[in-house]
């Protein structure tokens, strides 16, 4: 066992001292998941899933929680609450804030630190239920290390007239510090709604998010979710998404990558019965030294299922771009239909793109295909509009903005294609001014 | 599956039989003894027995790989006997009439008459019956040429400076696991040497035969293509029904210098087990090709449809600038067959060209897997790759894997990959059956249809038994 490893342990044992409330069937689950980190360890390039991503640097440095909650100006709130109505939910490093907080009607959430001593009875069944990465060592630290995080529930046949939006802000003042949000988030049979996550960050110094986000759709429930990751340039960013899809439900997801030093985006989804649809689609720019690594895997188990993946990429600067996406078509699952699509453009001489599309397919009534391009911005569109006058900075991040609109115009949730615009704006004029497109 | 498709199912590998003929084997197991034994049986230089025993202290460091798709029982590599040659009365036939004459009717069976191959298909064949080569033709004539075509055995005695300069240069003795097992206990194969600017006037082949019981095969092949050469090859097999599965490790090295083309075609048939998985070759090869030179071009196509597990992934090394890899591949599955096929193109050199076509075909139990790597370094400005990989499932037993991996470092290059994954479109049965077309034959016009992008790749007289061997493999398999 190396040290950093050894470290986690001892912090694990720690924490431990203070669990006794914690009823058995967690303490449980979190020994197990102790032990599977200790046993494999941090991954390292060796392993296929993480053959581009080197977590070297996170391995080496023991990243310990923060449990302070900074003072926040109410300027700063303003702007991280943005715009439209609905439920304002408040996570600062890895923790629930009531208090800054704002709870529409019709939704019911808790902290699940607070809900598992209160209520266990509601978060027991679907703990670690959805989840389908049971071995990956982050996915284990979560479990073993989490204190809080949203546990969201909305009723049967409920439709939310406005989204849910929560925000995760890192204070990074200190040094090494590390958030372990876990969220739940149980849609009833036949109940509708809108989720944002945005991560963010006060700029500084170095820090981990490591999150876990558990879905489960009941029948006919449908959820349009996104994902908004801008973490600060010395961030490290690990997140993964579990969903589990019951009949008919419908999924779709909107995951922006643009921030963090090195950043990874699971998504996965399994349609575990019939009819069940997802739509995944994201976007990363990476510039800089940034390492985006967008994770997706879509199970389907039963038949009649469809599913929908677009993926794309800008890469400039000496960032990587990695996208691995599988897609699984089990025994039963016949008469599926899924598609996936990944395209990226690389920006500079030195950075780099990594695509592995993977389709496997036990089921024969099926209709799937994959399919993956990299390449750069097209010559005859960047002189198109170079002949009538406009600059070659600004044609080319005129091409590369139509390239990202695409993503973003397959979002459902329409309020946020603007925010998203900006985002995706403010950084390829950074790409493209600074001289080294 | 409908029963006239049931029935079409039922055919019988029609290549099962064994010769016999007495064999001058090793004893079973591998040691440092065992490699000593092959090589003097060879009568091989000492430069070649310290190349094995080296590769063999490698291979024993090496752990036997796990990654892929393929499943098979664990194998033991000491109960097996690692070289067999028919006993040679004295220094080996000299013409035709010399050749056991149980061996010609083996080649009479296969449909490979050696005799009228010579006048009706001017290729000169060096056949491979288990391990040593007892019958090459047309020598004479390719060698007016200069072009040097025969055993590896013969090579290592002959042409020990090529030999030394190339082998192992392309597949380096530490590669993998089964191509360090392979140079330590090659038995035979063929070398193959065009000089400088000839263009080989007849299509070479080498057709091999396993045949002794439990012999491992171990081919080598090592073809150099000096500059401005061309040469296309061709390599088929059959063997007879076993029920113990036999292993096949070869290695195919391939090097093509500046402006130099080779073509390299398989069909491969080898038995592949019987309805319900049993016996069967399995067949992990190494295939490699560099493009060493500017403007140079290495083709790989292969029709895979036999042998119970395939896990092989003919690749190309793409380092002078402006040189071409192209891979076609049509890998048929059916019973309990595996195959783990693909390739990896590695552009190096500045403006390099890729193709990769691949038609996977799944039917009854088969698993088909395509697996491949296209790597475009920094240096290699300019490059170019496109990868189709289109797979067919028949019946709901079986399985398609795809597993491609772009990775490119530079922005001039460019890469796409497309793959689609679906049954036989109905529409297109029902259009065939409705102009009176029957069942099977409709299946098999789609089918065929489907893999002639890389049959139309193949020399004439293989693209014919391709399609007779894709009838035979696949009769029965759809409904």
């Amino acid at each position: 066992m190396n040290e950093k490893i050894e470290w986690y342990k001892k912090a694990y044992e720690v924490l431990k001292g203070g669990r006794q409330n914690e009823p058995e069937w967690l303490l449980l689950l979190r020994e197990e998941a102790i032990a599977a980190f200790v046993r494999k360890g941090f991954p390292t390039v060796k392993e296929e899933s993480w053959r581009y991503t080197d977590v070297a640097a996170i391995a080496g440095v023991p990243f310990e929680s923060d449990e302070t909650v900074p003072a926040l100006s109410p300027e700063t709130l303003e702007v991280l609450k943005q715009k439209g109505g609905g439920s304002f939910l408040f996570v600062v490093n890895g923790k629930f804030s009531r208090v800054h907080s704002k709870i529409a009607e019709g939704i019911d959430v808790m902290d699940i630190g607070e809900a598992i001593l209160t209520r266990p009875e509601i978060v027991q069944p679907y703990l670690g239920f959805c989840a389908s990465s049971a071995g990956d060592a982050f996915y284990a630290l979560n479990t073993a290390f989490f204190k809080s995080g949203l546990l969201i529930r909305v009723a049967e046949n409920i439709t939310l007239k406005e989204p849910i939006r929560a925000v995760f802000f890192t204070d990074a003042s200190k040094e090494h510090t590390v958030s372990h949000p876990r969220n739940l988030v149980v849609m009833g049979a036949g109940s509708k709604g809108v989720l944002v996550e945005t991560y963010v960050a006060s700029n500084g110094q170095s820090y981990l998010t490591n999150s876990v986000t558990e879905v489960l759709l009941e029948k006919g429930a449908i959820l349009d979710h996104a994902k908004i990751q801008t973490e600060s340039v010395a961030a490290f960013h690990i997140a993964s998404t579990h969903t589990l899809q019951r009949r008919a439900s419908a999924f779709s997801s909107f995951s922006l990558s643009t921030g963090g030093r090195l950043a990874r985006n699971e998504c996965f989804v399994a349609l575990d019965d019939g009819e069940a649809s997802c739509s995944l689609n994201g976007l990363y720019l990476g510039d800089r030294e940034q390492v985006l690594d967008q994770q997706t895997f879509v199970d389907h188990r039963k038949p009649d299922g469809n599913s929908h993946q677009l993926f794309k990429g800008l890469l400039a600067g000496n960032s990587r771009g990695v996208f691995s996406g599988r897609v699984m078509v089990r025994q039963d699952a016949q008469g599926t239909d899924a598609h996936q699509t990944n395209k990226a453009l690389l920006l500079s001489d030195t950075a780099k793109v990594d695509a592995q599309p993977q389709l496997e397919i036990l089921a024969d009534d099926v209709k799937c295909s994959h399919g993956a391009a990299v390449g750069q911005l097209q010559e005859d569109a960047l002189f198109y509009l170079r002949s009538r006058g406009i600059g070659e900075r600004e044609a080319g991040q005129m091409l590369a903005q139509g390239f990202a609109r695409e993503v973003i115009e397959r979002t459902e949730i329409e309020f946020l294609k603007e925010t998203l615009l900006e985002i995706v704006n403010e950084k390829l004029t950074r790409q493209f001014g600074s001289g080294k497109e | 599956m409908t029963d006239s498709a049931e029935s079409f199912l039922k055919n019988e590998y029609a290549y099962g039989f064994v010769t016999p003929v007495d064999s001058d084997a090793a004893p079973r197991g591998l040691s440092e003894d065992t490699i000593r034994f092959i090589s003097k049986k060879k009568n091989e230089p000492a430069f070649m027995l310290e190349w094995r025993l080296a590769a063999y202290r490698e291979w024993l460091k090496m752990k036997e790989p796990t990654w892929s798709s393929v499943q098979y029982p664990k194998i033991d590599y000491q109960d097996m006997i690692y070289y067999s040659a028919p006993k040679n009365k004295k220094d080996g036939p000299k013409s035709l009439e010399e050749v056991d004459a149980e061996v010609l009717k083996t080649y009479a069976k296969l449909g490979i008459p050696i005799e009228e191959q010579k006048i009706l298909a001017g290729v000169a064949v060096d056949a491979v019956f288990d391990s040593v080569s007892v019958a090459t033709t047309y020598k004479a004539k390719l060698k007016e040429y200069g072009i040097i075509f025969c055993s590896f055995s013969e090579a290592v005695r002959e042409h020990p400076d090529l030999i030394k300069k190339y082998l192992g240069s392309v597949v380096p003795v530490k590669d993998n696991f089964f191509a360090a097992l392979n140079s330590a206990v090659f038995s035979d194969g063929s070398f193959c040497y065009i000089p400088k600017g000839v263009r080989c006037p007849m299509e070479l082949s080498t057709y091999f035969r396993i045949n002794a019981m439990d012999t491992g095969q171990f081919e080598r092949t090592l073809i150099v293509a000096d500059e401005g050469a061309f040469v296309s090859y061709l390599e088929g097999c059959t063997a007879p029904i076993r029920d113990k599965n036999q292993l096949h490790a070869a290695v195919v090295e391939l090097v093509a210098h500046e402006k130099a083309v080779i073509k390299y075609s398989t069909v491969q048939n080898w038995y592949s087990g019987d309805r319900n998985g049993k016996g069967g070759i399995y067949n992990f090869v190494t295939k490699r090709g560099l493009c060493q030179g500017a403007h140079s071009k290495i083709s790989w196509t292969q029709v895979e449809t036999g042998s119970s597990i395939t896990w092989k992934y003919p690749s190309c090394i793409l380092q002078g600038d402006y040189s071409t890899g192209e891979f076609y591949s049509v890998a048929v599955v059916n019973n309990h067959q595996q195959a783990d096929t693909g390739t990896k193109m590695i552009h190096l050199g500045k403006h390099t060209k890729s193709t990769i076509i691949s038609k996977g075909i799944s039917a009854r139990f088969g698993k088909n897997t395509y697996r491949g790597l296209v790597k475009m370094v920094p240096r290699a400005e300019g490059s170019r790759n496109y990868t189709q990989c289109d797979s067919l499932l028949m019946g709901d037993r079986c399985s398609a894997n795809t597993f491609p991996t772009l990775e490119v470092n530079n922005r001039t290059s460019r890469a796409e990959h497309e793959a689609t994954t679906s049954r036989i479109n109905e529409d297109q049965l029902f259009y065939c059956r409705q102009r009176g077309m029957s069942a099977e034959n409709a299946i098999s016009m789609i089918v065929h249809g489907f893999c002639k992008e890389v049959f139309k790749n193949l020399p004439m007289e293989f693209a014919v038994e391709a399609q007779k061997l894709m009838n035979v493999s696949l009769e029965g398999s759809v409904g």
